[in-house]
């Protein structure tokens, strides 16, 4: 169910130089939210800067008797938004109001045998628990009926430089494949992450799914990416919201359809933000 | 407690409504909405034709407030009546449905068109959305908004509500000419026009370049004009802009408002309606009051 709730928070620490983790107390929302979707949050009783922001679910914190309890979220502080939540303690209060958007595909069938997840900037943040649930390692809302061993998940990251991998080691402990590529060459491939996909995926084993999220041109290159190596991709938007739950018709982005002009703006709160990469009309978008 | 208050024909079992534009078709904010207890909905404006609306960025947050330019991004007014109002009608609440005209001409269409549909209860007229490029705005000259309002009210039986803009010199002689029109109430007030730059970049932020100033900043604005109006003009007014708490609802009905639209709340705290249809009566009780209509316009002004 979604709903708005006032939570506390439990902790909000620094992962790195602008990078936070805010862990916020919402059994309700934590025992639904899947992997890809977000919440909307902002500091409680005030109203500068005004709206939520929308942050994907990073993980859900769990009960010692395993009962999901809490959301983390991890943002990169940018702006005002972020800025006030970066101020925010233990014992704060947010409103939060989710689980909103869809989720990323995780149910079994042979797209899902070898995923490989591709972020950029703080774009990593929905695949930690992307991850998790693809091996079986977490289950997150109803359980997805997976066994493990039927996915392997290999995760690329590109940054502009070292100090914005924070919290890499959160999936290095998943045991999986992880590469990191940075514009500065300050760590991994010096270059970009696409150029750095493009190597592992003609290296082989080629991936049966690409998830990707980060900014829009590094998911244009995706996306073509997948269309010349055949593999099938989804793309998690991020784009400017409001409200988060459909009602603004601010955060759309063109979606192909059967409408003279081919295209019509979708919601991207709530027909995404993930989307199949051939759904998207990218050139509406290079074009913006 | 009597909650309920008209808007001349038009009655509502309470003050609370919903602003278009920021409520979407409803549907989607059921999870976090009552829709059956709001005193009316009044869902995003359709216009003759679909529309994309305008390219993205389409917001941009300001200091409590925001700015947009959707620029009536909608599928037309055929399909809200044939996939939103079933929906909409449904929900035990009063459905205004809000339309805008390109021309003088579209607006009676339009009119006409909803007129022959069951569980539309009244209309709104956009009269002054300030984000459809090459528009005409058909509430900043009194003869020509009172024109356009004799015209709908002509074409239908419903009642009719005129939402009004705020970017004009003289809010008075607009809303007189509405109620000259034969408009049963005015929406005071759409949003003011602005807009919001990067330097760095030295460009507009919305693609737009222009937007509508929505939120808690401009809620003065919208104050003081409703008490202008409602002590200069013998209309109802619905009061609307930048309420965001049960305070600011009784604000203005004491200065006026016979009913209110929440509208840039909603996107900020999407169950703030259910919040203040709660308090309601006992901020209504705590004036000595049994009824809402009783506490309307009952500002005392200084001598």
């Amino acid at each position: 169910m979604v709903l708005q709730s006032t939570a506390t928070v439990l902790s909000n620490e620094m992962l790195g130089e602008t990078i936070f983790k805010i862990r916020v107390e919402q059994p309700a929302i934590a025992r639904e939210i899947l992997p890809g979707q977000f919440a909307m949050l902002r500091p409680h009783g005030r109203t500068d800067p005004l709206l939520g922001r929308p942050l994907a679910m990073y993980d859900v914190g769990r009960s010692d008797s395993g009962e999901p309890t809490s959301i983390d979220f991890v943002y990169l502080v940018q702006g005002n938004g972020t800025r006030a939540l970066a101020s925010l303690g233990p014992g704060d209060r947010v409103d939060l109001w989710g689980p909103l958007g869809n989720s990323f595909p995780r149910h079994p069938s042979n797209d899902l045998k070898r995923v490989l997840l591709l972020a950029g900037g703080i774009g990593q943040t929905p695949f930690l628990s992307v991850a998790k649930d693809l091996l079986g390692q977490q289950t997150y809302g109803a359980p997805a009926n997976r066994q493990a061993g039927e996915t392997s998940v290999s995760f690329i990251w590109g940054v502009r430089t070292k100090s914005l991998l924070a919290g890499l080691n959160d999936f290095q402990t998943l045991g999986i494949e992880c590469h990191v590529a940075t514009d500065d060459g300050s760590a991994g491939h010096h270059g970009r992450v696409t150029d750095l996909a493009r190597q592992l995926i003609e290296r082989g084993p080629r991936p049966t799914a690409i998830f990707s999220c980060g900014p829009e041109p590094m998911l244009v290159a995706v996306a073509r990416l997948g269309q010349e190596c055949q593999v099938p991709t989804w793309v998690s938007l991020e784009t400017r919201m409001a409200c988060g739950y459909g009602v603004c018709f601010s955060c759309v982005c063109p979606v192909k359809d059967s409408s003279p002009a081919g295209w019509d703006y979708s919601r991207v709160c709530l027909e995404g933000p993930i989307f199949r990469s051939t759904a998207i009309e990218w050139n509406e978008i290079v074009h913006q | 407690m009597d909650l309920s208050v008209a808007l001349g024909r038009l009655s509502l079992a309470n003050p609370i409504l919903v602003a278009s534009g920021t409520f979407g078709y409803a549907k989607e904010a059921a999870p976090f909405v009552d829709l059956g207890r709001l005193g009316g909905i009044v869902p995003k404006t359709v216009t003759s034709l679909p529309r994309a609306g305008n390219r993205p960025p389409r917001i941009v947050e300001t200091a409590s407030g925001m700015l947009n330019s959707i620029g009536l991004d909608n599928d037309g007014i055929d399909h809200f009546i044939e996939h939103h109002v079933p929906y909409l009608s449904r929900q035990g609440t009063r459905l205004i449905a809000n339309v805008a005209g390109k021309t003088e001409d579209e607006f009676p269409s339009l009119v006409a068109k909803l007129d022959l549909v069951a569980g539309v209860d009244a209309i709104e007229l956009n009269l002054s959305c300030p984000n459809v490029s090459g528009g005409i705005d058909f509430a900043t000259k009194p003869e020509v908004t009172e024109r356009v309002i004799r015209r709908c009210y002509e074409s239908t039986g419903k009642p009719i509500l005129a939402k009004l803009t705020p970017n004009v010199t003289d809010i008075l002689s607009i809303a007189d000419a509405a109620r000259q029109g034969g408009a049963d109430a005015v929406t005071l007030i759409n949003t003011l026009v602005g807009t919001a730059i990067d330097w760095r970049k030295r460009r507009p932020i919305l693609s737009n370049v222009v937007g509508g100033l929505s939120g808690p900043a401009i809620k003065p604005i919208a104050l003081r004009m409703v008490m202008m109006v409602a002590r200069k003009v013998a209309i109802p007014i619905v009061g609307v802009g930048g309420i965001s708490t049960l305070d600011d609802v009784m604000e203005f009905l004491i200065a006026g408002a016979s009913a209110v639209q929440l509208g840039t709340v909603n996107f900020f705290d999407p169950s703030s309606s259910m919040r203040m249809l709660d308090d309601l009566p006992t901020a209504v009780a705590s004036l000595g009051a049994s009824s809402v209509q009783e506490v309307i316009g009952t500002l005392e002004w200084p001598r």
